[in-house]
């Protein structure tokens, strides 16, 4: 098993679309830290957008598309805390981490290298565990980019570096990498499963841009007619998760944000496991 | 030499309502280069992913170094694998792909990657990548990433297909050395007879998904015997003539062609009592059959060609 991590991570530092994914990252980075500077200074669309960042808390609110807003409130100083929380929130790491999950979950399949490794295997099964390992270092590595990157943003745009509030950042940031980890997991089981990589990143991409809200809208509301009772179905989501944390938001929030990542990272990829220690390979 | 170290049971696989493997039971000797004959959907990639590993059997056992079932798991690294095209990663050199696979099972060994690399012949492409390599630089870097872990089975499924001659013959000395330095027994499937029978050792010859005979090179050589070839234009004259002389055993290949199998001693006496009967007859000649119309009897697979 050791050795098939270490072959994965091998792969993974070989792998040129890992860095052009970093590199397009850091540019976005850039480009919504530089526009959400924009924001900062003009003091009605600062106003105007916590205004509108507030009642997005109150209905818990997801937007469809990528929408990356300054969060800082007025007359405040944008932290690090702020200017990550804008960036995840809005997907922007979660757009790269998808993709890197369908190009890395799929690239030994695609190529037909699993042929060459797929039957000497004790168990096949130990390839898709490897695979969630180097997405987890992958993911981390993502996260670990974004916070350098802000950083130098920070300092550049605005003059100065304003961690935040230390602790609830750390575990903001804590849940939003579990958070982040389970979604690369989803869309590496949905690879797996249909192994169509046009498929795969659509549907990707598509739960980056939250078109799920509307298909959760519709359970929630059938779950509604059943029980007579409104059910939250998005927060029981890891995508709509990601966009529900709020900054300095309820504690007990991130906690179930957590096993909400733990529950849908581990269902798919032990069923994507069990799928491929059973498929024949094609 | 006679022990064998693969043997399968009524391997069976069905896709749907399509049977792609039908009951093969087949046997392989170790230090054999085992030839598996058969025209193109015949069967052979399915049965060889099955031996692999990478396909799971509908219904029928598999047998490798004498393990069975689950047991088989533990034999499975014992085994590299060529199946189809050769799985390899573009964007990476021919030391890179062989480097992954030597990671995967943990060796580390200085200048085990260079040999490798100078047993298929591919020494020299340096960091190239290999999707710039040719179709016969791909084959090879496919074999050299089925050597990698010493296996002593090695899968090879069409590995010539495709290969300009040169190629083809690059191949061929590699698979013989491959059997004969390092004692590896090979499988290796192919529709073209004529190069498998430069090779092989032991041939079983697939059709329709079910393994119509498994023979070896001796019996082979024994059953492509020599035969009479008469050259003529009306081959209908020709039938009633050899069945006035007593001879059964006989085929009308062509419009152009009869062979007659039997009497191989006695060709001047046939021609005589050929000509003597006024028969056309331009030419009469004894020589052997080859593999490929051996094939095509067993296999029904010329249309034209009848056996009586």
């Amino acid at each position: 098993m050791l050795n098939i991590i270490k072959m994965d991570f091998y792969r993974m530092l070989k792998s040129k679309s890992q860095y052009i994914l970093w590199i397009l990252l850091t540019v976005m980075l850039v480009l919504t830290t530089a526009s959400m500077r924009e924001e900062y200074k003009d003091p009605q669309a600062s106003a105007n957008n916590w205004e509108t960042m507030q009642e997005g808390v109150e209905d818990t609110a997801e937007n469809l598309g990528m929408y990356v807003t300054v969060p800082t409130e007025p007359g405040q100083k944008a932290t690090l805390y702020d200017m990550f929380y804008a960036n995840t929130q809005g997907k922007v790491e979660a757009i790269f981490i998808v993709i890197f999950a369908v190009l890395f979950a799929t690239a030994d399949i695609r190529s037909g290298y699993i042929k060459n490794i797929g039957g000497q295997c004790r168990r096949r099964s130990d390839l898709v565990i490897s695979k969630a390992v180097i997405l987890f270092f992958y993911t981390v590595l993502t996260f670990l980019l974004t916070l350098a990157v802000q950083d130098f943003c920070n300092a550049v745009f605005y003059g100065y570096l304003e961690i935040g509030p230390v602790s609830e950042f750390l575990g903001y940031i804590g849940t939003q990498l579990l958070l982040h980890y389970a979604l690369a997991l989803i869309v590496m089981g949905i690879s797996i499963l249909i192994l169509n990589n046009i498929i795969s990143m659509t549907l990707a991409i598509m739960l980056c841009m939250n078109m799920t809200v509307l298909l959760w809208g519709m359970v929630g509301r059938g779950l509604q007619s059943v029980f007579d009772r409104t059910v939250d179905v998005l927060s029981y989501t890891v995508t709509g998760s990601i966009s529900i944390l709020q900054l300095h938001g309820d504690p007990d929030l991130l906690i179930k944000a957590a096993l909400v990542a733990i529950v849908y990272g581990t269902v798919f990829t032990v069923v994507s496991a069990i799928v491929f220690q059973r498929r024949d390979i094609r | 030499m006679n022990q064998t170290i693969v043997r399968t049971q009524g391997l069976t696989k069905q896709y749907g309502h399509h049977r792609a493997v039908s009951r093969i039971s087949m046997h392989v000797r170790k230090g054999a280069v085992y030839g598996l004959i058969g025209r193109n959907g015949a069967g052979k990639t399915t049965f060889l992913k099955m031996l692999a590993g990478l396909a799971s059997p509908s219904s029928g056992e598999i047998e490798i170094f004498g393990l069975r079932g689950k047991e088989l798991a533990n034999v499975r690294s014992r085994i590299g694998c060529l199946i189809e095209a050769p799985g390899i990663y573009g964007n990476l050199s021919a030391y890179d792909n062989l480097d992954l696979k030597c990671r995967f099972f943990g060796i580390h060994k200085k200048g085990y990657i260079e040999e490798i690399l100078k047993i298929v012949g591919l020494s020299d492409t340096g960091k190239k990548k290999t999707k710039h390599f040719s179709l016969g630089m791909k084959q090879r870097l496919g074999i050299g990433l089925a050597l990698v872990g010493e296996p002593d089975l090695l899968l090879l499924d069409e590995p010539i297909n495709g290969l300009d001659p040169q190629g083809i013959v690059e191949i061929r000395d590699t698979i013989l050395k491959l059997n004969k330095e390092k004692n590896m027994t090979i499988v290796i499937s192919s529709h073209i007879l004529e190069e498998l029978s430069k090779i092989a050792t032991d041939y079983g010859i697939i059709h329709h998904g079910e393994l119509i005979e498994e023979i070896t090179r001796e019996e082979l050589m024994e059953r492509c015997g020599e035969r009479i070839e008469i050259a003529t234009g009306v081959p209908e004259q020709i039938v009633p003539i050899l069945d006035r002389l007593g001879i059964q055993q006989y085929q009308i290949v062509d419009s152009g062609h009869v062979w007659v199998f039997e009497k191989m001693d006695r060709s001047a006496w046939l021609n005589r009592e050929l000509i003597r009967a006024g028969a056309d007859i331009r030419e009469l000649k004894v020589c052997s059959e080859k593999l490929e119309n051996y094939y095509l009897n067993l296999t029904g697979g010329a249309g034209h060609a009848e056996y009586h």
